[in-house]
């Protein structure tokens, strides 16, 4: 008998235990979420409509300083009473997963159910996945979405985000990318910042003439780029060989629709420009680049988000390191470059219901309405420093003292107009690793072999990976 | 009598399941019901988030025989299993022989320290890694200062490789000498002072009476190691991510670029069955040979 109790004790310890292990399909944050179809849906409404509260999910960036600027709008919002058909909207933000990646958290939690009304931290490419799987809401003809894109004035901005001739994404910041050069090395090679095809061939002049003087100021390679020869890191490619492309070649789209529009010449073009540094090309890591006393290299692809980082480390803009636009063919080509930008998207999801989704929009609506969104903008700023897409940045007084506290961001903000996006299709990974795989890695690997100035042929290379992007991305 | 004797077996088979049910449940929970959603999702093309889920039936796995990524996951999934299973049996076995050695007060703590690696995440020691080979790392600066050496760790191939097999080899071994530590520890006095009276000391004693005596441990060892070789993830995830042009990729990071990245989730659940087949297929003729060895020693 007391055998019996003590196993009937130890088993019912142990399936505690499991269920302990378990949990519900709510959202552990508190929000009103339910896990399966449109009677959990019910569920969920009628839950989040108790005290006439309904709770609001919102994914912020899976980093500290970005989870907290949110938090702090969800505050002022939730402090505001902001009702939505008679009930009190509460919003809670909560980091989005960031192991293994964010998009593979938001994969995860729109497979289980448990995904937000509303996150940012959205690319276009990954927005074009999202729309294509039918996950994120179609905004474009919302009146709430055409406010704000009035009140931040980024009509031009928006048209880079169009899918399939649908809106998807509110635009939230903007990384113009440029190149970041060296002003030591640059006073030592006596050349101002190149800027044409003629002015960087004189760079690589200078640069093969004043090696002596430049290695004893630390300066041994020209272009600093690891990512040319890591195949794995396929969104890099945006950052060199897209940015280049569309500098060189008085831009254009890498793919239109389903077709590749990146031309075989202007590939050819950009790939023989970067195989012109030859051996004087850094593929190696080094860390840290451009806060350390001596930078090794002449230039590198910029990293506006470093720019507080470096005043920090005592380095001035326009002393130590000054930006310069992308390389361009002849005096007077538009330098196109990458604008790194990613936005707020609204998920689709039987889970979330339609007052939490309504809640989301009247949360993002306040953030950006034409009385708060200066001050969202200019906090993000502050906090984030990086870009807000805007469309006054450099005329609004909001921003005027930001952007003369340090003038990297008024050079970087004289770039935004021409910037391009990501490519906006579903297969943008396969497309830009095939790519990679077919002609970056090779090619630089045999150009790394040669003297600067003598780039190898590219053209069975751009061939095979125009073939290679085909397959990948079933593009015509 | 005869009833009662049956009612209590009964009984004993009811506690028997009870006690069981806990990890019946939970490998029901955890292990069967994904690994039948696995092959579910095997046969279909599916991102895990679109309304639309396309039967494809066997055509994810007829895909993997043209994919030279799996191609090079498998590869190099031998690759990786050669050196570490020997290394690490080899670094196990050192290990435990030294700390045997070693006065009893100072054994425990030895065999901590050389544990430590093991409890170490392996991000923190990617990182470390990662630091210690950039290019204006102290080592780097010293090779290219004394020995005009400038080596670029992670962009070619073979170097890349063995730096991640050694990384892995480093921290595996003090865990696996751990078994091996407690099976010389277990080797009873009588075989040992049988062994002394026999004449057997040094390399002929480790030979003829440690290492038969400890044939189950390194056994274990073995199929531990083996399977670590087919889980390598976190190493060249941080240092290499597959590269350069695929020679440290492994199975892992293939599955989880084609789960995650490209958003194919029917695909890399094919993937990973293929992986699992493979696992299992080396490790069943891993064991039969072992078996052997075991036999012939007596075990």
């Amino acid at each position: 008998m007391k055998k019996r109790v003590i196993s009937m004790f130890m088993a019912a310890v142990l399936c505690a235990g499991l269920c302990a292990c378990g949990g519900t399909a709510q959202n552990s944050e508190g929000a009103a979420e339910s896990s399966q179809g449109q009677e959990s849906t019910d569920d969920a409404g009628s839950k989040s409509s108790s005290g006439e509260v309904v709770e609001v999910d919102f994914w912020s960036a899976p980093n500290v300083d970005q989870f907290n600027f949110w938090t702090g709008k969800a505050d002022q919002f939730n402090q505001a009473g902001i009702e939505v058909d008679g009930k009190k909207i509460e919003v809670k933000v909560q980091q989005m997963p960031e192991s293994p990646s964010s998009e593979a958290g938001i994969q995860n939690a729109i497979a289980t159910g448990t995904v937000p009304a509303a996150s940012e931290n959205i690319n276009v490419g990954f927005s074009a996945v999202l729309a294509d799987s039918e996950a994120i809401y179609d905004i474009q003809d919302e009146e709430w979405y055409k406010e704000i894109v009035k009140n931040r004035e980024i009509e031009s901005a928006v048209a880079g985000w169009e899918l399939g001739g649908k809106q998807y994404v509110i635009p939230e910041y903007i990384n113009p990318m440029s190149l970041e050069w060296n002003v030591k090395a640059l006073e030592v090679m006596g050349i101002d910042v190149p800027e044409t095809m003629d002015d960087f061939r004189e760079m690589l002049t200078a640069f093969t003439e004043h090696k002596a003087e430049l290695a004893e100021i630390g300066v041994t390679h020209t272009f600093y780029r690891p990512a040319l020869l890591r195949s794995d890191q396929w969104w890099e490619r945006w950052y060199d060989f897209q940015m280049f492309y569309q500098s060189l070649n008085g831009g254009g789209k890498w793919v239109d629709g389903n077709q590749l529009t990146f031309t075989q010449e202007g590939m050819e073009k950009t790939l023989e420009m970067i195989g012109m540094l030859g051996n004087t090309l850094m593929v190696d890591e080094i860390e840290p680049l451009w806060s350390a006393d001596e930078v090794p290299v002449v230039f590198s692809i910029s990293a506006p988000w470093e720019i507080q980082a470096l005043t920090e480390a005592g380095k001035v803009y326009g002393q130590d390191y000054v930006y310069g636009p992308c390389i361009v063919e002849k005096a007077g080509d538009t330098p196109y470059s990458f604008g790194d930008s990613k936005g707020i998207v609204f998920y689709k999801h039987s889970s979330i219901s339609e007052e939490e989704h309504n809640g989301a929009i009247a949360f993002v609506s306040w953030a950006y309405s034409e009385e708060n969104s200066a001050q969202t903008d200019l906090e993000f700023l502050e906090t984030m420093n990086m870009l807000p897409v805007r469309g006054d940045l450099q005329t609004n007084e909001a921003f005027a003292s930001k952007m003369t506290d340090n003038p990297a961001y008024v050079d970087l903000a004289k770039y935004i107009p021409n910037t391009l996006p990501a490519m906006a299709h579903a297969k943008m990974t396969e497309i830009q690793e095939a790519f990679t795989e077919a002609a970056m890695v090779p090619y630089i690997q045999e150009a790394m072999e040669c003297e600067p100035m003598n780039a190898p042929d590219a053209s069975a290379y751009v061939e095979a990976s125009i073939q290679a992007m085909k397959d990948a991305g079933s593009l015509e | 009598m005869k009833k009662r004797s049956i009612t209590s077996e009964k009984r004993d088979n009811i506690l028997g399941w009870l006690f069981c049910s806990p990890y019946l449940i939970f490998s029901l929970v955890f292990f069967l019901i994904p690994l039948c959603w696995a092959f579910w999702l095997s046969a279909m093309d599916w991102n895990l988030m679109s309304p639309d889920k396309s039967f494809v039936g066997f055509n994810n796995f007829r895909q993997l025989f043209g994919d030279a990524k799996v191609k090079a996951a498998f590869v190099n999934s031998f690759r990786y299993l050669v050196p570490i299973m020997l290394l690490c049996f080899l670094g196990g076995l050192v290990i435990a022989l030294l700390v045997t050695q070693l006065p009893e007060k100072l054994k425990g703590i030895t065999a901590v320290l050389f544990f430590i690696p093991y409890l170490t995440s392996g991000v923190a020691t990617s990182v470390v890694v990662k630091y210690l080979f950039t290019y204006n790392s102290v080592l780097n600066v010293f090779l290219r200062d004394h020995f005009d050496l400038n080596i670029s760790w992670f962009k070619n191939g073979k170097i890349a490789f063995w730096v991640i097999t050694v990384l892995v080899v480093w921290k595996m071994s003090g865990y696996y000498a751990l078994f091996i530590l407690s099976a010389i520890e277990g080797v009873s006095e009588d075989v040992k002072e049988a062994a002394r009276l026999d004449g057997s000391v040094g390399l002929h004693y480790l030979w003829h009476v440690t290492i038969p005596m400890i044939m189950p441990a390194l056994t274990t060892v073995l199929v531990l190691a083996s399977g670590l070789a087919f889980g390598i993830y976190t190493e060249p995830y941080l240092l290499t991510g597959g590269g350069p042009q695929l020679a440290t990729t492994t199975w892992q990071l293939e599955i989880y670029y084609t789960s995650f990245t490209r958003f194919q989730s029917g695909y890399g659940a094919a993937m990973a069955i293929a992986n699992a087949v493979q696992i299992f297929v080396v490790l069943r003729i891993l064991n039969f040979v072992m078996d052997h060895f075991n036999r012939k020693f007596g075990w």
